[in-house]
């Protein structure tokens, strides 16, 4: 009778889950082989920069972010960590990201400074339209003064695709024209020198020919303008000298000291306490004015988002199923995934026996479904939903939604 | 001499500079007052209808020895913490980390030796239980930890995990352990197949509904929930808080809940406790808490939980600064540094825990005024 059981039991797990065998796995890794080494070459190579000039869709946006793809070849397979993302960011606005862990909502944003970490991890195809503000340099390549205003030079607006752009050439952006925030602000400083030495070192790269007080004088700058008290102490200190929100107000000086056009800020404040978050969340939304700039927050809150952003991208398994303004996002949620995550939050003022709850996981990775990923654990699927992926339908100007519900002729039916 | 006057300022509220503050004579007036509330207090009568009652629990970590073994530095990570838990209540805790409200959930549990205070479970003093009396007490208090990834054993499929406990304290017999586990395992929404499976095979979701199905196996009556979900995405985490209240109703369970999150804390808890820096701040029920907050660092964390809705008219309390260091707290209230409304009696004199309310116990000076 026991084994029979234990019998039945693995017959069913073995339904449930699909083990790979030796030959699946050396074909996985020949396949993948090749792909990587095409890709990794495309990265190395050196080009031109008309090569990878291009121009913006619309001009009021800073950033477009084409149907991107961003796949990592692992083991197992393919993970299609990014499949076909596409959003904008414009100018002087807060675009806020949000969607579970592992829906590829990092890896946008590591796409978009060339931070996938190769050869596994690769950016398939798709663009990511950049508009950078540069010197303008004449023909020996000095930059051209300014006339009227001295140690000013004129400026001229680049846009790159930085998907196309060959890794060799990325510093001309990385770091100086996108900054970014991360999580964890102890492990993304450096331990064994002083946060003043790390603030300089900024200084020094992107703007050649600084001085050593030119430098100070800049780091003493951003130190004062992310509400430091004693900027003097702080710029001797070491890392482990200051406490998880002091870190991270260091880290949003960082990304502040070479005036980028673009902030990324990844879950800048999950790691901090709720007092601290607050503080932070207020300082984010006081820089919003003073730099002139946009910034990308990533973030699972919820009420993040609500506070900070201006336009909301909601993410899921990799690809984008609803966007459009905060208000049209929180007060006129139409994909039943944004629905339910905004159901399933408990907030302060819900007065209720049960929570709602989305039923099921994220789907496996690696062997994605045709239909509608969301379609397992979706209480208003139809029969439309077993067909092919929803395309993104336009609802109102700035308002997108990804599902079958929405479609034309859904709607005239 | 300078004592009558601090007593003279709090109630008459004497111009500020006038009073001179002696902190060394306050500080022993004040230890001296506080043993001998503690040893009337230890004295009382348990009560019979708490599952759970701990009274001026204390616990101090060493910082530093000198070389014969004597504590010269230690770090009070809880401090004076009292409060009353009836069947089927769940008591929320609240704070910011390193308030000491996990050291607060291990001491109740007696992971750690408490340095003070009594522990009353079930109408038992167990503060003193050597770890063969507690043995027994084990099965009746159980623990569910923050991440699921870490708190599994590797190496054990799931039904070994689960049917491990069950066999130790001998719940059921031998040959019904089987049927038991596959019992539990569909009551916490764990299909029966997953018997034979190892925990890295499972979502964090599913892995902290294995823990859950372990504590709740010896069929305990109080479990100390230490951050359940705050690893979890916002759709799991729905689903494991749902799941928890309807075991709760099931099982007839008493839980500790301790997070950092407000929003899920209000959810679950029908009481609630704020700590800070190691003590109470405030204690009451939910309803208590929300709708009244007594203490400016209750009104403080609620003003700063975000809230998802755009058109929110925000009236919110920034604190200043950061936490200060638990080995080394502020004297006179712990809040003062960070308090919005601190005045100079706040930074000598420690204000007192007192019921306000009944059932609602803060501790500021500000409310004394009033």
């Amino acid at each position: 009778m026991d084994k029979q059981e234990k019998k039945n039991m693995t017959k069913a797990s073995k339904g449930d889950k699909h083990y790979l065998t030796g030959k699946e796995i050396r074909a996985i890794a020949k396949a993948n082989a090749k792909e990587m080494k095409a890709l990794e070459k495309y990265k190395n190579r050196k080009a031109e920069e008309s090569e990878f000039l291009t121009e913006m869709k619309d001009d009021g946006n800073i950033l477009e972010i084409d149907d991107l793809h961003t796949f990592f070849y692992t083991e197992q397979g393919v993970v299609k960590a990014v499949n076909g993302v596409s959003y904008d960011v414009p100018k002087n606005s807060v675009v806020g990201v949000v969607g579970e862990s592992g829906c590829g909502k990092s890896v946008t944003s590591m796409s978009v400074m060339r931070l996938i970490q190769g050869p596994t991890g690769q950016i398939k195809s798709g663009s990511i339209r950049f508009k950078s503000r540069e010197m303008k340099l004449d023909e020996k390549g000095n930059p051209i003064p300014k006339a009227g205003a001295e140690g000013e030079y004129e400026m001229v607006d680049k846009i790159y695709d930085i998907a196309k752009m060959p890794i060799r050439e990325i510093h001309r952006i990385r770091g100086k024209q996108i900054a970014m925030i991360f999580q964890e602000p102890m492990t993304s400083l450096n331990p064994v020198f002083t946060i003043g030495q790390q603030l300089d070192e900024v200084t020094f790269i992107h703007k050649p020919g600084a001085t050593k007080e030119m430098a100070k004088a800049k780091s003493m700058e951003m130190l004062d303008k992310v509400g430091i008290a004693m900027p003097e102490r702080v710029y001797k200190a070491f890392p482990h000298e200051l406490s998880g929100g002091m870190r991270q107000r260091v880290m949003i000086a960082m990304a502040l000291a070479a005036d980028p056009r673009l902030i990324i800020a990844d879950e800048p404040t999950t790691a901090l306490d709720v007092t601290i978050q607050a503080q932070i969340l207020d300082l984010l939304r006081d820089l919003k004015d003073k730099i002139d700039g946009s910034i990308l927050l990533i973030t699972h809150d919820l009420g993040v988002i609500a506070e900070m952003a201006d336009y909301v991208v909601v993410m899921y398994a990799g690809k984008v199923i609803e966007k459009g303004t905060v208000r049209e996002i929180f007060q006129n949620p139409l994909h039943p995934y944004t629905v339910g995550l905004q159901k399933s939050k408990p907030t302060m003022n819900l007065d209720c026996k049960t929570l709602y709850n989305i039923p099921g996981n994220v789907p496996n990775p690696i062997n994605m479904p045709d239909y509608c990923y969301f379609k397992e654990r979706c209480a208003k699927c139809t029969k439309k939903c077993s067909g092919d992926y929803p395309e993104m339908v336009q609802v109102s100007p700035t308002h997108f939604v990804a599902c079958h519900l929405y479609d034309e002729e859904n709607k005239n039916g | 001499m300078a004592d009558e006057k601090v007593i003279a300022s709090a109630g008459e509220n004497v111009a500020e500079s006038a009073v001179v503050y002696d902190d060394a004579a306050l500080a022993a007036e004040y230890q001296e007052k506080r043993r001998k509330q503690i040893e009337e207090d230890c004295k009382k009568p348990f009560d019979p209808e708490a599952v759970l009652e701990v009274r001026h629990l204390r616990k101090c970590f060493p910082l530093k020895k000198t070389v014969t073994g004597k504590v010269t530095q230690e770090l009070i990570a809880v401090d004076d913490v009292s409060f009353k838990l009836h069947k089927g209540e769940t008591l929320g805790i609240v704070g910011e980390s390193g308030c000491g409200k996990t050291t607060m959930g291990r001491a109740i549990l007696k992971l750690h030796q408490p340095t003070g205070g009594q522990i009353i479970f079930d109408g038992k003093d167990i503060t003193n239980y050597k770890s063969k009396q507690m043995r027994e007490i084990r099965k009746e208090m159980q623990i569910i930890f923050q991440d699921p990834y870490s708190s599994l054993p590797p190496r054990s499929t799931v039904g070994g995990i689960l049917s491990e406990p069950v066999q130790v304290h001998k719940i059921v017999p031998k040959d019904q352990i089987k049927n038991y586990v596959l019992n539990l395992m569909d009551r916490c929404g764990l299909r029966d197949y997953y018997y034979e499976r190892y925990p890295h095979e499972f979502s964090g979701g599913q892995r902290q509904r294995i823990c859950i199905a372990r504590a709740l196996s010896v069929n305990p009556k109080l479990v100390i929930c230490d951050e359940p979900v705050s690893a979890l995405d916002v759709s799991i985490q729905a689903q494991i808080i749902n799941l928890l209240k309807k075991l709760q109703n099931e099982m007839d369970l008493t839980y500790v809940f301790i997070s950092h999150d407000l929003s899920v804390v209000k959810f679950i808890s029908d009481k609630i406790g704020v700590m800070y820096l190691g003590a109470m701040m405030e204690f009451g029920t939910k309803d208590a808490i929300f709708s009244n907050p007594l203490h400016p660092y209750t009104q403080a964390l609620f003003s700063a939980v975000p809230n998802p809705d755009p058109d929110a008219k925000m009236n919110r309390v920034v604190l200043k600064g950061d936490i200060p260091s638990p080995a080394n707290p502020p004297k006179g209230c712990r809040f003062h540094t960070r308090c919005p409304y601190a005045k100079e009696i706040c930074k000598h004199v420690t204000p007192e825990y007192k019921e306000y309310e009944p059932g609602h116990f803060a501790a500021c000076h500000k409310l004394d005024e009033e």
